[in-house]
Protein backbone atom coordinates (compact mmCIF):
# COMPACT_ATOMS: atom_id res chain seq x y z
CA UNK A 1 0.00 0.00 0.00
CA UNK A 2 1.42 3.28 -0.89
CA UNK A 3 2.09 6.14 1.82
CA UNK A 4 -0.13 7.88 -0.39
CA UNK A 5 -3.49 6.55 0.66
CA UNK A 6 -2.55 5.92 4.63
CA UNK A 7 -4.66 7.84 7.23
CA UNK A 8 -4.19 11.35 7.81
CA UNK A 9 -2.55 11.98 10.91
CA UNK A 10 -5.43 13.92 12.15
CA UNK A 11 -7.86 11.04 11.64
CA UNK A 12 -4.91 8.46 13.09
CA UNK A 13 -5.54 10.61 16.19
CA UNK A 14 -9.27 10.87 16.06
CA UNK A 15 -9.17 6.87 16.31
CA UNK A 16 -6.90 6.59 18.93
CA UNK A 17 -8.86 9.23 21.22
CA UNK A 18 -12.09 6.22 20.43
CA UNK A 19 -13.61 8.65 17.58
CA UNK A 20 -15.67 5.98 16.01
CA UNK A 21 -14.62 6.31 12.20
CA UNK A 22 -15.91 4.61 9.04
CA UNK A 23 -12.32 3.90 7.33
CA UNK A 24 -11.78 1.06 4.93
CA UNK A 25 -8.41 1.62 4.79
CA UNK A 26 -7.95 0.73 8.57
CA UNK A 27 -8.43 -2.82 8.16
CA UNK A 28 -6.37 -3.38 5.46
CA UNK A 29 -3.38 -1.16 6.74
CA UNK A 30 -1.21 -2.69 9.50
CA UNK A 31 1.11 0.55 9.41
CA UNK A 32 -1.41 2.76 10.32
CA UNK A 33 -2.81 0.25 12.91
CA UNK A 34 0.49 0.18 14.41
CA UNK A 35 0.49 3.62 14.65
CA UNK A 36 -2.89 3.87 16.37
CA UNK A 37 -1.80 1.65 18.50
CA UNK A 38 1.14 3.29 19.72
CA UNK A 39 -1.05 6.59 19.68
CA UNK A 40 -3.57 5.01 22.53
CA UNK A 41 -0.22 3.21 24.32
CA UNK A 42 1.46 6.76 24.92
CA UNK A 43 -1.98 8.56 25.67
CA UNK A 44 -2.80 5.54 28.45
CA UNK A 45 0.99 6.59 29.38
CA UNK A 46 0.35 10.06 29.93
CA UNK A 47 -3.07 9.34 31.80
CA UNK A 48 -1.52 7.30 34.07
CA UNK A 49 0.83 9.89 35.01
CA UNK A 50 -1.30 12.33 34.96
CA UNK A 51 -5.08 11.13 36.33
CA UNK A 52 -8.15 13.46 34.89
CA UNK A 53 -9.19 13.14 38.46
CA UNK A 54 -5.76 15.52 39.25
CA UNK A 55 -6.10 17.74 35.92
CA UNK A 56 -9.72 18.54 36.98
CA UNK A 57 -8.87 19.28 40.91
CA UNK A 58 -6.42 21.71 39.60
CA UNK A 59 -8.43 23.37 37.20
CA UNK A 60 -9.48 26.73 38.79
CA UNK A 61 -12.98 27.14 39.67
CA UNK A 62 -15.02 29.71 37.93
CA UNK A 63 -16.04 32.06 40.94
CA UNK A 64 -17.93 35.30 41.25
CA UNK A 65 -15.73 37.70 42.24
CA UNK A 66 -16.83 40.36 44.76
CA UNK A 67 -16.74 43.11 43.20
CA UNK A 68 -19.47 42.39 40.43
CA UNK A 69 -22.57 42.00 42.43
CA UNK A 70 -21.33 45.36 44.52
CA UNK A 71 -21.06 46.84 41.23
CA UNK A 72 -24.76 45.33 39.90
CA UNK A 73 -25.40 47.05 43.59
CA UNK A 74 -24.11 50.40 43.02
CA UNK A 75 -25.45 50.44 39.20
CA UNK A 76 -29.05 49.97 40.34
CA UNK A 77 -29.35 51.96 43.40
CA UNK A 78 -27.59 55.08 41.25
CA UNK A 79 -30.61 54.20 38.63
CA UNK A 80 -33.53 54.36 41.07
CA UNK A 81 -32.06 57.74 42.68
CA UNK A 82 -31.77 59.45 38.78
CA UNK A 83 -35.54 57.90 38.28
CA UNK A 84 -37.13 59.09 41.45
CA UNK A 85 -35.21 61.87 43.28
CA UNK A 86 -37.47 65.21 41.93
CA UNK A 87 -34.26 66.89 39.31
CA UNK A 88 -32.89 69.74 40.05
CA UNK A 89 -34.66 72.75 38.13
CA UNK A 90 -32.52 74.07 35.99
CA UNK A 91 -31.80 77.91 36.61
CA UNK A 92 -32.53 80.22 33.93
CA UNK A 93 -29.84 82.82 33.30
CA UNK A 94 -30.34 86.03 35.45
CA UNK A 95 -31.07 88.30 31.84
CA UNK A 96 -31.15 91.67 31.28
CA UNK A 97 -33.58 93.95 29.52
CA UNK A 98 -34.12 94.41 25.96
CA UNK A 99 -36.91 92.11 25.14
CA UNK A 100 -39.35 94.94 24.97
CA UNK A 101 -40.07 96.87 21.92
CA UNK A 102 -42.65 99.79 21.32
CA UNK A 103 -44.59 100.28 17.84
CA UNK A 104 -45.86 103.82 17.91
CA UNK A 105 -49.02 104.10 15.74
CA UNK A 106 -49.33 108.07 14.71
CA UNK A 107 -51.39 109.73 12.03
CA UNK A 108 -51.88 106.19 10.69
CA UNK A 109 -48.81 105.10 10.16
CA UNK A 110 -47.05 102.74 12.46
CA UNK A 111 -43.18 102.79 13.21
CA UNK A 112 -40.85 101.44 15.85
CA UNK A 113 -40.11 104.02 19.00
CA UNK A 114 -36.68 104.75 18.83
CA UNK A 115 -34.44 104.31 21.85
CA UNK A 116 -34.46 107.85 24.04
CA UNK A 117 -37.33 109.03 22.02
CA UNK A 118 -40.57 109.63 23.35
CA UNK A 119 -44.25 109.26 22.43
CA UNK A 120 -46.84 112.20 22.20
CA UNK A 121 -49.94 112.45 24.01
CA UNK A 122 -53.14 110.36 21.67
CA UNK A 123 -50.29 108.11 20.51
CA UNK A 124 -51.33 104.39 20.14
CA UNK A 125 -48.43 102.08 21.61
CA UNK A 126 -48.31 98.62 20.26
CA UNK A 127 -46.23 96.36 22.51
CA UNK A 128 -43.95 93.14 21.12
CA UNK A 129 -41.73 90.97 23.73
CA UNK A 130 -39.39 88.76 22.46
CA UNK A 131 -39.00 86.20 25.59
CA UNK A 132 -35.85 83.93 25.54
CA UNK A 133 -37.80 81.38 26.88
CA UNK A 134 -41.58 80.03 27.93
CA UNK A 135 -42.33 82.44 30.68
CA UNK A 136 -44.44 84.55 32.40
CA UNK A 137 -45.04 88.20 31.52
CA UNK A 138 -46.24 91.36 33.50
CA UNK A 139 -46.11 94.89 32.27
CA UNK A 140 -46.81 97.90 34.63
CA UNK A 141 -47.40 101.07 34.01
CA UNK A 142 -46.01 103.27 36.66
CA UNK A 143 -46.91 106.46 37.05
CA UNK A 144 -45.72 109.07 39.51
CA UNK A 145 -48.30 110.08 42.16
CA UNK A 146 -50.80 106.86 40.87
CA UNK A 147 -50.52 103.11 42.12
CA UNK A 148 -49.29 100.43 39.76
CA UNK A 149 -51.25 99.17 36.94
CA UNK A 150 -51.00 96.07 34.26
CA UNK A 151 -50.31 97.55 30.55
CA UNK A 152 -50.10 93.83 30.18
CA UNK A 153 -52.28 91.59 30.14
CA UNK A 154 -54.20 95.12 30.27
CA UNK A 155 -55.82 96.08 33.56
CA UNK A 156 -55.07 92.34 35.38
CA UNK A 157 -53.60 91.77 38.27
CA UNK A 158 -50.92 89.10 37.44
CA UNK A 159 -48.35 87.90 34.96
CA UNK A 160 -49.83 85.79 31.87
CA UNK A 161 -47.56 82.98 29.89
CA UNK A 162 -46.29 83.76 26.99
CA UNK A 163 -43.83 81.42 24.59
CA UNK A 164 -40.29 82.03 23.52
CA UNK A 165 -39.50 84.19 20.65
CA UNK A 166 -41.53 87.17 19.70
CA UNK A 167 -45.26 88.04 20.63
CA UNK A 168 -47.13 91.03 19.43
CA UNK A 169 -49.19 91.75 22.45
CA UNK A 170 -52.38 92.14 21.37
CA UNK A 171 -53.03 94.90 24.23
CA UNK A 172 -51.56 97.55 22.77
CA UNK A 173 -53.06 101.42 24.59
CA UNK A 174 -53.34 104.90 23.75
CA UNK A 175 -51.63 107.50 25.77
CA UNK A 176 -53.53 110.25 27.63
CA UNK A 177 -52.22 113.91 28.00
CA UNK A 178 -51.24 113.05 31.47
CA UNK A 179 -47.94 115.38 32.38
CA UNK A 180 -46.13 113.31 35.15
CA UNK A 181 -43.38 110.73 34.44
CA UNK A 182 -44.86 107.45 33.55
CA UNK A 183 -42.73 104.20 32.66
CA UNK A 184 -43.58 100.91 30.64
CA UNK A 185 -41.74 97.71 33.42
CA UNK A 186 -42.34 94.54 31.60
CA UNK A 187 -41.11 92.06 34.05
CA UNK A 188 -40.25 88.52 32.71
CA UNK A 189 -39.88 85.21 34.86
CA UNK A 190 -39.96 81.76 34.61
CA UNK A 191 -42.47 81.99 37.16
CA UNK A 192 -46.16 83.45 37.92
CA UNK A 193 -45.84 87.14 38.96
CA UNK A 194 -48.31 88.73 40.75
CA UNK A 195 -48.72 92.84 40.59
CA UNK A 196 -49.43 93.40 44.32
CA UNK A 197 -46.07 92.22 45.24
CA UNK A 198 -44.26 95.15 43.36
CA UNK A 199 -47.12 97.83 44.63
CA UNK A 200 -45.19 97.72 47.92
CA UNK A 201 -41.93 98.62 46.02
CA UNK A 202 -43.84 101.63 44.55
CA UNK A 203 -44.06 104.82 46.52
CA UNK A 204 -45.98 108.02 45.21
CA UNK A 205 -43.06 109.74 43.45
CA UNK A 206 -40.93 106.52 43.34
CA UNK A 207 -38.56 105.54 40.57
CA UNK A 208 -38.64 102.52 38.04
CA UNK A 209 -35.12 101.66 39.23
CA UNK A 210 -37.31 100.83 42.88
CA UNK A 211 -38.81 98.03 41.01
CA UNK A 212 -36.74 94.56 41.32
CA UNK A 213 -37.55 91.08 40.89
CA UNK A 214 -34.90 88.12 41.41
CA UNK A 215 -34.46 86.15 38.30
CA UNK A 216 -36.47 88.14 36.41
CA UNK A 217 -35.65 90.31 33.09
CA UNK A 218 -36.96 93.31 33.96
CA UNK A 219 -37.11 96.40 30.91
CA UNK A 220 -37.88 99.99 31.50
CA UNK A 221 -39.15 102.45 28.59
CA UNK A 222 -40.30 105.91 29.67
CA UNK A 223 -43.40 107.13 28.19
CA UNK A 224 -43.16 110.62 29.63
CA UNK A 225 -45.22 112.63 26.68
CA UNK A 226 -42.71 114.70 24.89
CA UNK A 227 -43.71 118.30 24.95
CA UNK A 228 -44.63 119.91 22.00
CA UNK B 1 -20.23 19.88 31.04
CA UNK B 2 -20.07 17.74 34.11
CA UNK B 3 -16.81 16.48 35.32
CA UNK B 4 -17.83 12.71 34.57
CA UNK B 5 -17.70 14.34 31.10
CA UNK B 6 -14.64 16.38 31.59
CA UNK B 7 -12.95 13.43 32.81
CA UNK B 8 -13.64 10.99 30.06
CA UNK B 9 -12.95 13.93 27.34
CA UNK B 10 -9.82 14.55 28.93
CA UNK B 11 -8.44 10.88 29.10
CA UNK B 12 -9.59 10.87 25.41
CA UNK B 13 -7.97 13.90 23.71
CA UNK B 14 -5.68 15.15 26.65
CA UNK B 15 -2.51 13.73 25.40
CA UNK B 16 -2.99 14.49 22.06
CA UNK B 17 -4.02 18.04 22.98
CA UNK B 18 -0.85 18.62 24.79
CA UNK B 19 1.34 17.02 21.90
CA UNK B 20 -0.54 20.14 19.87
CA UNK B 21 0.23 22.93 22.11
CA UNK B 22 4.09 21.47 22.60
CA UNK B 23 4.64 21.32 18.83
CA UNK B 24 3.31 24.84 18.04
CA UNK B 25 4.75 26.50 21.91
CA UNK B 26 8.07 24.51 22.36
CA UNK B 27 8.36 25.22 25.93
CA UNK B 28 6.54 22.28 28.10
CA UNK B 29 6.08 24.95 30.56
CA UNK B 30 4.30 27.11 27.72
CA UNK B 31 2.06 23.48 26.77
CA UNK B 32 0.72 22.81 30.19
CA UNK B 33 -0.37 26.10 30.33
CA UNK B 34 -2.42 25.54 27.27
CA UNK B 35 -3.44 22.07 27.76
CA UNK B 36 -5.47 23.88 31.09
CA UNK B 37 -6.89 26.62 29.29
CA UNK B 38 -8.23 24.38 26.42
CA UNK B 39 -9.79 22.36 29.06
CA UNK B 40 -11.08 25.00 30.83
CA UNK B 41 -12.54 25.76 27.55
CA UNK B 42 -14.17 22.89 26.60
CA UNK B 43 -15.68 22.97 30.70
CA UNK B 44 -17.38 26.33 29.88
CA UNK B 45 -18.49 25.74 26.17
CA UNK B 46 -18.05 22.26 24.60
CA UNK B 47 -21.49 20.28 24.09
CA UNK B 48 -20.86 16.50 24.85
CA UNK B 49 -21.77 14.30 21.76
CA UNK B 50 -22.89 17.78 19.50
CA UNK B 51 -19.21 17.94 17.85
CA UNK B 52 -18.70 15.89 15.21
CA UNK B 53 -15.09 15.31 16.03
CA UNK B 54 -13.94 16.59 19.51
CA UNK B 55 -10.56 16.50 18.28
CA UNK B 56 -11.12 19.12 15.77
CA UNK B 57 -13.07 21.41 18.52
CA UNK B 58 -9.94 21.16 20.91
CA UNK B 59 -7.24 21.89 18.21
CA UNK B 60 -8.84 24.81 17.33
CA UNK B 61 -9.18 26.03 20.30
CA UNK B 62 -5.71 24.76 21.21
CA UNK B 63 -4.52 26.79 18.33
CA UNK B 64 -6.27 29.72 19.72
CA UNK B 65 -4.97 29.55 23.02
CA UNK B 66 -1.34 28.95 21.92
CA UNK B 67 -1.84 31.88 19.51
CA UNK B 68 -2.51 33.93 22.46
CA UNK B 69 0.79 32.91 24.39
CA UNK B 70 2.55 33.42 21.39
CA UNK B 71 1.97 36.78 21.45
CA UNK B 72 2.33 37.34 25.60
CA UNK B 73 5.32 35.76 24.85
CA UNK B 74 6.65 38.19 21.82
CA UNK B 75 5.59 41.24 23.72
CA UNK B 76 7.53 39.69 27.06
CA UNK B 77 10.85 39.12 24.74
CA UNK B 78 10.38 42.55 23.46
CA UNK B 79 10.75 43.25 26.99
CA UNK B 80 13.30 40.99 28.46
CA UNK B 81 15.15 39.80 25.30
CA UNK B 82 17.92 37.59 27.40
CA UNK B 83 14.59 35.17 28.63
CA UNK B 84 13.96 34.72 24.37
CA UNK B 85 17.99 33.92 23.93
CA UNK B 86 18.18 31.42 27.29
CA UNK B 87 15.10 30.04 25.64
CA UNK B 88 16.32 29.34 22.24
CA UNK B 89 19.91 27.80 22.96
CA UNK B 90 17.68 25.26 25.48
CA UNK B 91 15.87 24.54 22.11
CA UNK B 92 16.46 22.43 19.24
CA UNK B 93 17.77 24.74 16.03
CA UNK B 94 15.61 23.63 13.29
CA UNK B 95 12.47 23.93 15.69
CA UNK B 96 13.57 27.35 17.00
CA UNK B 97 13.90 27.99 13.51
CA UNK B 98 10.11 26.75 12.19
CA UNK B 99 8.49 28.17 15.45
CA UNK B 100 10.09 32.09 14.93
CA UNK B 101 8.82 31.89 11.16
CA UNK B 102 4.94 30.42 12.89
CA UNK B 103 5.43 33.20 15.31
CA UNK B 104 6.04 35.81 12.31
CA UNK B 105 2.97 34.34 10.83
CA UNK B 106 0.72 34.73 13.75
CA UNK B 107 1.52 38.24 14.74
CA UNK B 108 0.86 38.88 10.78
CA UNK B 109 -2.09 37.24 10.58
CA UNK B 110 -5.47 37.71 11.99
CA UNK B 111 -6.60 35.11 14.64
CA UNK B 112 -9.32 33.05 12.60
CA UNK B 113 -7.18 33.01 9.03
CA UNK B 114 -4.14 31.48 11.49
CA UNK B 115 -6.15 28.86 13.26
CA UNK B 116 -7.82 27.92 10.14
CA UNK B 117 -4.02 28.03 8.72
CA UNK B 118 -2.85 25.93 10.97
CA UNK B 119 -5.65 23.24 11.05
CA UNK B 120 -5.27 22.77 7.53
CA UNK B 121 -1.43 22.44 7.36
CA UNK B 122 -0.79 21.22 10.53
CA UNK B 123 -3.41 18.59 10.64
CA UNK B 124 -4.32 18.37 7.36
CA UNK B 125 -8.31 19.24 7.69
CA UNK B 126 -9.85 20.03 4.47
CA UNK B 127 -12.04 22.69 3.86
CA UNK B 128 -15.36 21.19 4.37
CA UNK B 129 -13.85 20.24 7.64
CA UNK B 130 -12.57 23.53 8.60
CA UNK B 131 -15.87 25.03 7.58
CA UNK B 132 -17.53 22.11 9.70
CA UNK B 133 -15.62 23.16 12.49
CA UNK B 134 -15.07 27.04 12.42
CA UNK B 135 -18.93 27.89 10.90
CA UNK B 136 -17.78 29.71 8.31
CA UNK B 137 -18.38 29.61 4.74
CA UNK B 138 -16.27 27.04 2.70
CA UNK B 139 -15.71 30.06 0.96
CA UNK B 140 -14.42 31.88 3.85
CA UNK B 141 -12.58 29.59 4.45
CA UNK B 142 -10.95 29.11 1.45
CA UNK B 143 -10.17 32.73 1.43
CA UNK B 144 -8.84 32.93 4.55
CA UNK B 145 -6.34 30.09 3.83
CA UNK B 146 -4.96 31.94 0.65
CA UNK B 147 -4.27 34.96 3.13
CA UNK B 148 -2.51 32.82 5.07
CA UNK B 149 -0.70 30.95 2.10
CA UNK B 150 0.34 34.28 0.78
CA UNK B 151 1.89 35.78 4.18
CA UNK B 152 3.68 32.61 4.79
CA UNK B 153 5.18 32.69 1.76
CA UNK B 154 6.44 35.86 1.48
CA UNK B 155 7.56 35.69 5.50
CA UNK B 156 9.60 32.50 4.19
CA UNK B 157 10.89 34.07 1.12
CA UNK B 158 12.07 37.18 3.39
CA UNK B 159 13.34 35.16 5.96
CA UNK B 160 15.51 32.99 3.57
CA UNK B 161 13.53 30.05 2.72
CA UNK B 162 12.57 28.10 -0.62
CA UNK B 163 9.60 27.05 -1.41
Amino acid sequence: MSPEKHLRRVDIERVAAGERLALPHLNACEQCAVEIDRLRAEARAFAARRPAAHFIDALPRRKMHWYLPAFASVCASALVLLTYLPQPQVEQPRLKGSGLSLFVTRAEATRPLESGERPKPRDRLTMVYDAPFDGHLLIIDAEQGKPLSALFPFGGSSSRPISAGRTVLADGFELDTTAASEWAVAIFSESELDLSAFELQWPSGGSPADITCGRCRIDVIELTRATP
Amino acid sequence: MTNAELAQLYESYSYLVLRRCQRLLGLNADAEDALQEVFLKARAKLKPNTERSPLFWLYRVATHCCYDLLRRRALTNRLRPAVEITARTADDGADADRRALMGMVLRKVDEPTCELGLLHHLDGLTQDELSAVSGYSRKTVGKKLQIFEREFKQLWNTAGGSE
